[in-house]
């Protein structure tokens, strides 16, 4: 049985912004682990704070808006959660990597791929000369499988079309082989044909260079293809956590269950799509109780006034709600 | 590039919204005091006026301000204040029409350049830039030189020397405009260019018009004084803030407040333009983005 | 790259035509026979023959047109009506006072403008944003030529350490002649310097809400690099363009500070010009500096094709 160690253990992270001088919050009790060598997936709809939860660990919010709060973020056994912006700077690009969703506007246009590579590996490794800086920059091209990458090197952001940019990314992110590497969204900008390359891509360098993955997606075929945990947000709070065999089995929460009834699959004959009706709501106005039951089929009255916690119904399969999703 | 296109037609009228993110500036209410004081002061000057603006009185020429008169006196022996409050109304004429002209004359040359396109825009845009492309005070004394002198000629002048920066705008605007979809609709349905421009084009320009016309009012208060001051403006004795600056210049050693006061009237008014200017492109920035 | 170099040079032949035919039509316009007799002058023995003995010139607008921008080109610029001294000779004589007074404002401005700029973007909303906010708005709304009053008042007559009018060429006293140009410099330089600041700022506020921006910093650039090698190289861009437009401006000012501060340069010229009815002088000097900036818009333009790979670099890989 593979040993599991643990790469990073958050406890306890709450997240608040200022929106116009009023301290609105984000991120409500988030807890979680990353082990070396897994892919832990985060799921949910647009605006459940998937995103911020990621970058307030790595601390690259907006920070003069932002309060982070966190009883200990421990990575790699040290507690970074005090870390000075400072002391970041010998973590991010170097241990934690990230990659971003839309790739047309996350590289800088007024510099080549390959000068934008480069610049990864030289901050990191201030000893290597500028020939060596070079030769691993063309090295880290040809990994993410760019063609021609002595051309590639030259060649501007604008020149490249969205799947290649995507990768000269996915290069500048694993150029100092970080422990942990962030993809948020990665694929949601590109088309179909290009995302499974891409995913392709990821799952075989994370096995080339041993990295661990948090990776964020509102696609739950893409997390069953890649991820082996998964977590589920919604409003700012983890509302499920399961493997993702046991996940795909047995969807607890209402909420879950709904995500997967919504999936469009081949084999059956539908003529409407199920969705889950009604909005995610904004967080100025969070309902009283679970944050879901407004959506929820199974809604009783104790759903309406006391918030549910996190209770197990299988080994690491914790769910937030009071009646297991229905069941009982 | 479609994102850009909805954005602008999402900035249809909301009047009430816009205006209470507009007052929400402190600096914008100041300025619309200002403004709102100098209106006042010329509707009321008559009541206002301690003295008559050219009521000459050589025994009290050149008199420090004083309780009689706050700001003193001038060369000839006239109650400063009263001329400098006989001069608001010459400034705010000036704002008024070099605005309305300006931006009558620039607006229409940018919508038919930027609609109509191909040859006519070839055309208008050169002369927007031809006319842009002098400065713009050299350009005025130029016209100034073939009017003539005084208020209404620095009022063409001053309006046909700005109205590009609203042409160009406006220009640039509606070729924007032109590539949405909405107006390949307007056109698919059947509507011609005429409701097109005026229904669909030209409110979207309505937001760029005003930023653009309130700068060029703070514009327009300095360039009349400048022409005042050098000579091609205001006649004296008429009473115009450029006029007073220009007169007393010449007193600089011996009464300075002269033109301490009168330059004090040019940059508050200026000033307060400025901070409506500022207001309106904060109240109407659409990518402001706060986190 | 060099394609688009050389459309734009070869843009600016229509500007320059249009901008030398609104000029004249202005010449036509001019009272009396003022306009027939600048044109005169580049004409033929025939019409300062018929201009005296009033009966205007005789050749058609077009012809008169050519023959007056021809000469224009090589130079001819007609003499003066007051002084009947040439008026190119004159322009030569004015040009580097004028010169050296928009040089010098626009170091010294830029020269604070642009840190101040980033400063107050990356600062946004604290004490140093709101300070030059300040700053900004008053450079912008002051009267160029009331802040020279101003000064004059407190450095020349109070404290008398610089002098109020005159002017010296910098060979024959260099400390005369920079003293003679602090105050005019400064009053120019002050409200160019504001509006290059905001925009500056306007520009770094843009850039630093990026993505790039963010994947930069999550790579682990240091922020000051972030700052001025990430966002800055990309903010200069529309500085730069705004640099040049604003050159019209600078040069409108100099039109009432070298009239303060009584410097011969050719600002001063044209309103004298205007004053005393010389109107070659008016119309030569003013076709010169519309020139001038069209030349500049035009470096500017080039400028950016080299600085900005999107523009001139159009190829697409997959």
């Amino acid at each position: 049985m593979r040993e599991k160690e643990v790469l990073l253990d958050v406890e306890n992270l709450n997240v608040a912004f200022y929106y116009e001088r009023l301290l609105t919050q984000v991120i409500f009790d988030v807890s979680f682990q990353v082990n070396k060598g897994e892919v832990l997936g985060i799921v949910g709809e647009s605006g459940c704070g998937k995103s911020v939860t990621v970058k307030s660990i790595i601390k690259i919010l907006p920070f003069l808006h932002a309060e982070i709060q966190s009883r200990k973020i421990l990575f790699e056994g040290r507690d970074i959660v005090n870390f000075s912006q400072k002391e970041f700077l010998n973590i991010r690009g170097k241990k934690i990597s990230m990659i971003f969703q839309d790739p047309m506007t996350s590289l800088n246009p007024v510099f080549t791929c390959g000068n934008q590579v480069m610049e990864a590996i030289s901050i990191h490794n201030k000893s290597l000369s500028k020939k060596e800086v070079y030769e691993k920059s063309i090295e880290m091209l040809r990994k993410v499988k760019i063609p021609n990458p002595e051309l590639s090197h030259r060649l501007y952001p604008h020149e490249l079309s969205g799947g290649m940019k995507q990768r000269v990314m996915i290069a500048i992110a694993l150029s100092c082989n970080p422990s942990m590497l962030i993809a948020d969204e990665p694929t949601t900008a590109l088309d179909p044909t290009i995302q499974a390359q891409i995913i392709d891509l990821i799952k075989q360098l994370k096995y080339e260079f041993s990295t661990s993955v948090i990776y964020i997606t509102h696609n739950l075929g893409v997390a069953a293809e890649i991820c082996d945990r998964i977590i589920v947000m919604y409003a700012g709070q983890i509302i499920e956590q399961a493997p993702i065999r046991e996940f795909f089995a047995n969807p607890t929460h209402p909420y879950s269950k709904g995500l997967m009834k919504a999936m469009p699959h081949m084999e059956e004959k539908k003529e409407r799509l199920n969705i889950i009706p009604g909005n995610v709501p904004s967080f100025f106005h969070l309902p009283n109780g679970c944050r879901f039951h407004p959506r929820c089929p199974y809604r009783q009255t104790r759903c309406t006034e006391e918030m549910p916690e996190l209770s197990t119904v299988a080994e690491e399969h914790f769910y937030r709600c009071h009646f297991q999703g229905g069941e009982k | 590039m479609s994102d850009t296109k909805t954005e602008i037609f999402k900035e249809s009228s909301r009047g009430l919204k816009f205006f209470k993110k507009l007052i929400r500036r402190k600096l914008t209410l100041i300025g619309l005091i200002i403004c709102a004081f100098c209106l006042l002061l010329v509707i009321f000057a008559p009541l206002i006026m301690p003295y008559d603006p050219n009521h000459i009185d050589v025994s009290i020429t050149l008199e420090p301000p004083n309780s009689a008169h706050w700001m003193g006196t001038d060369e000839l022996g006239r109650d400063i204040l009263s001329r400098l409050i006989a001069g608001t109304k010459i400034s705010i004429t000036v704002v008024i029409s070099t605005v309305i002209i300006g931006m009558v004359l620039g607006t229409t040359l940018g919508l038919i350049g930027g609609y109509y396109r191909g040859k006519t825009d070839l055309i208008i845009s050169n002369i927007l830039d031809a006319m842009w492309s002098f400065p713009t005070l050299v350009l005025a004394l130029a016209i100034t030189a073939v009017l003539g002198a005084g208020l209404v000629n620095i009022i063409i002048a001053i309006s046909i020397v700005y109205s590009p920066s609203y042409g160009r705008l406006v220009r640039s605007t509606v070729l924007l405009i032109r590539e949405s979809d909405y107006v390949e609709g307007a056109i698919a349905v059947g509507l011609n260019n005429f409701e097109i421009i005026t229904r669909y084009v030209l409110p979207n320009t309505y937001s760029c018009i005003i930023v653009q016309a309130s700068l060029n009012a703070a514009h327009a208060v300095i360039a009349e004084a400048s022409l005042s001051f050098l000579g091609v403006g205001i006649q004296p004795p008429q009473a115009s803030w450029g006029v007073l600056l220009k007169t007393g210049f010449n007193y600089l050693h011996k009464a300075p407040w002269y033109s301490i006061f009168a330059g004090i009237a040019i940059f508050l008014l200026a000033l307060g333009l400025n901070f409506i200017g500022d207001g309106f492109r904060d109240a109407l920035d659409v990518r402001l983005k706060d986190v | 790259m060099f394609r688009q170099v050389i459309i734009r040079v070869l843009s600016v032949i229509p500007l320059l035509f249009t901008i030398s035919v609104l000029l004249f039509i202005l010449i036509l316009l001019l009272p009396g026979d003022a306009g027939d007799a600048i044109l005169a002058e580049t004409g033929t023995e025939e019409d300062i023959a018929r201009i005296r003995t009033g009966l205007g010139l005789s050749r058609p607008f077009y012809i008169q047109y050519a023959d007056w921008l021809i000469n224009f080109t090589k130079g001819n610029w007609g003499n003066s009506f007051l002084t009947n001294q040439s008026v190119f000779i004159k322009f030569t004589e004015r040009l580097p006072v004028t010169l050296e007074l928009a040089l010098i404002s626009m170091f010294f401005a830029t020269l604070f403008a642009i840190p101040s700029g980033v400063m107050a973007a990356v600062n946004r909303n604290t004490i140093w944003d709101n300070l030059n906010g300040v700053l900004t708005v008053i450079g912008v709304s002051m009267p160029a030529f009331w802040l020279g009053m101003l000064l004059i008042l407190l450095l020349s007559i109070k404290l008398g350490i610089l002098p109020a009018s005159g002017y010296l060429p910098f060979f024959l006293d260099p400390i005369q002649n920079i003293k003679s140009l602090i105050m005019p410099a400064f009053c120019i330089g002050f409200s160019y310097a504001a509006t290059l600041s905001r925009q500056t700022r306007s520009a770094m506020l843009d850039v630093l809400s990026e993505d790039y921006i963010v994947t930069a910093r999550v790579k682990g650039v240091s922020e000051k690099v972030v700052i001025w090698k990430h966002a800055f190289r990309n903010a200069i861009i529309p500085i730069i363009t705004i640099f040049a437009l604003k050159v019209g401006r600078l040069i409108g000012n100099t039109v009432v500070i070298e009239t303060i501060f009584v410097l011969p340069g050719i600002s001063r010229a044209i309103v004298d010009g205007v004053l005393g009815r010389d109107y070659p002088v008016v119309m030569a000097f003013t076709l010169a500096l519309a020139t001038f900036i069209v030349f500049v818009n035009m470096t500017v333009d080039i400028i950016y094709i080299f600085i900005d790979p999107r523009i001139s670099i159009n190829r697409k890989i997959d």
